[in-house]
């Protein structure tokens, strides 16, 4: 690579980190083309400089592997995810031993990749070894055991244990509020994610009423956080749309799915799964909306 | 982003030992000023700002969120 021409390690080890840092804002913005463009020229740059026997620079290269895998975890390339969460998990471990905080993240998002393949019942064991190792690292009210538990709460849900999934997600979610009134912006984010599956949980055991506003407050926090473009909003417009479906309000879930599928299809194209899934549920919507009016039509 | 490679011409000849033509020897034409040209490389680098390299912070270790999204 040409970036490791007349430079010094030292220079080339910043630059590692300056891609990293780079393309990890970019993942979150929603940007994931150019994120994974950056993560491709950091993880070659650190493959040549950092020495995986030396633990700091082993670290270093498990940050960009971990973090590239989850910018693949998020444009939907699960099995070259895997490879690079399966490398970092390897080098971790041998550096940090099974009970550090570190390993808890890799476990974390293991299991989550296994939630955005749908194959809950895979993930809930690393899920739940996160949980295990980071709270006995950092103590059971600690933000990041939250982060796990939330994690847990969505796989659980997956496998429709809701009795388990909800009283998480509430104290979850008590958690995370108490920490931003203390100050902690990021807690708006949890607070965000969080509101959404608990909204749909409440949708999916015929609770419809209280899941609208936890919805749009869940929505509004995300186009405050992340701007009306990023696929995160759309995720919630595409889970509102099926509430309003629910509900018999075809026109107003039309104008949610035409908003989510848009932003959907800018972000992530065509064949991502939750393009498909959100295209899948907004094809239903038509086909019944147009049975309702035949049927509306025939009993005249 | 681009950068300038400044390609100087000029041999530089290190040993008496080279074989010169008979017609080379020969010719009493004074040899030009050679110009050098400024070759355009064109390189894949990504800019980062000055402040961006200058932090030594390494990255966090990032976690992924698992977020509902409902099907119909």
């Amino acid at each position: 690579m040409s970036a490791a021409i007349d430079t010094t390690p030292v220079e080339q080890k910043k630059r590692v980190y300056a891609l990293c840092r780079r393309a990890d804002r970019l993942r979150v913005q929603g940007q994931y083309g150019q994120a994974e463009t950056l993560f491709k020229k950091a993880l070659a740059l650190a493959e040549a400089v950092f020495a995986p026997d030396v633990p700091e620079d082993a670290l270093a290269l498990v940050t960009v592997l971990n973090n590239h895998a989850v910018l693949y975890k998020y444009s939907g390339q699960f099995d070259a995810a895997e490879q690079l969460y399966r490398r970092a998990l390897a080098l971790a471990v041998r550096h940090l031993g099974e009970e550090h905080p570190e390993i808890a993240t890799l476990y974390h998002n293991l299991g989550g990749l296994e939630h955005a393949r749908g194959r809950f019942v895979a993930g809930e064991p690393f899920a739940r070894r996160s949980v295990e190792i980071r709270e006995r690292a950092l103590g059971p009210d600690h933000p990041h055991v939250a982060a796990d538990l939330a994690a847990l709460a969505g796989i659980l849900d997956g496998q429709e244990k809701y009795a388990e999934s909800e009283p998480i997600y509430e104290r979850v979610l008590a958690l995370f509020e108490a920490r931003l009134q203390v100050g902690e912006q990021d807690a708006e984010y949890e607070i965000a994610v969080n509101l959404n599956n608990l909204a749909a949980l409440y949708g999916r055991t015929r609770r419809a009423a209280e899941a609208e506003p936890l919805y749009l407050r869940a929505l509004a926090l995300k186009e405050k956080l992340l701007g009306s473009e990023h696929p995160d909003v759309a995720m919630t417009l595409n889970n509102l749309a099926v509430l309003y479906k629910a509900q018999g309000k075809y026109a107003e879930a039309e104008a949610m799915y035409d908003r989510a599928l848009v932003i959907f299809e800018q972000s992530l194209g065509p064949e991502h799964p939750k393009v498909v899934a959100c295209r899948e549920n907004y094809a239903r919507l038509m086909s019944d909306k147009l049975q309702f009016v035949v049927d509306s039509t025939t009993d005249r | 982003m681009e950068t300038t490679t400044y390609v100087d011409e000029k041999a530089v000849v290190t040993t008496d030992t080279i074989e010169l033509a008979v017609e080379e020897l020969e010719e009493v034409i004074a040899p030009k000023l050679a110009l050098n040209r400024n070759v355009t490389l064109v390189s894949d680098e990504i800019e980062l700002g000055v402040e961006e390299l200058e932090e030594v912070i390494a990255p966090r270790l990032a976690a992924n969120h698992n977020e509902t999204l409902v099907s119909d």
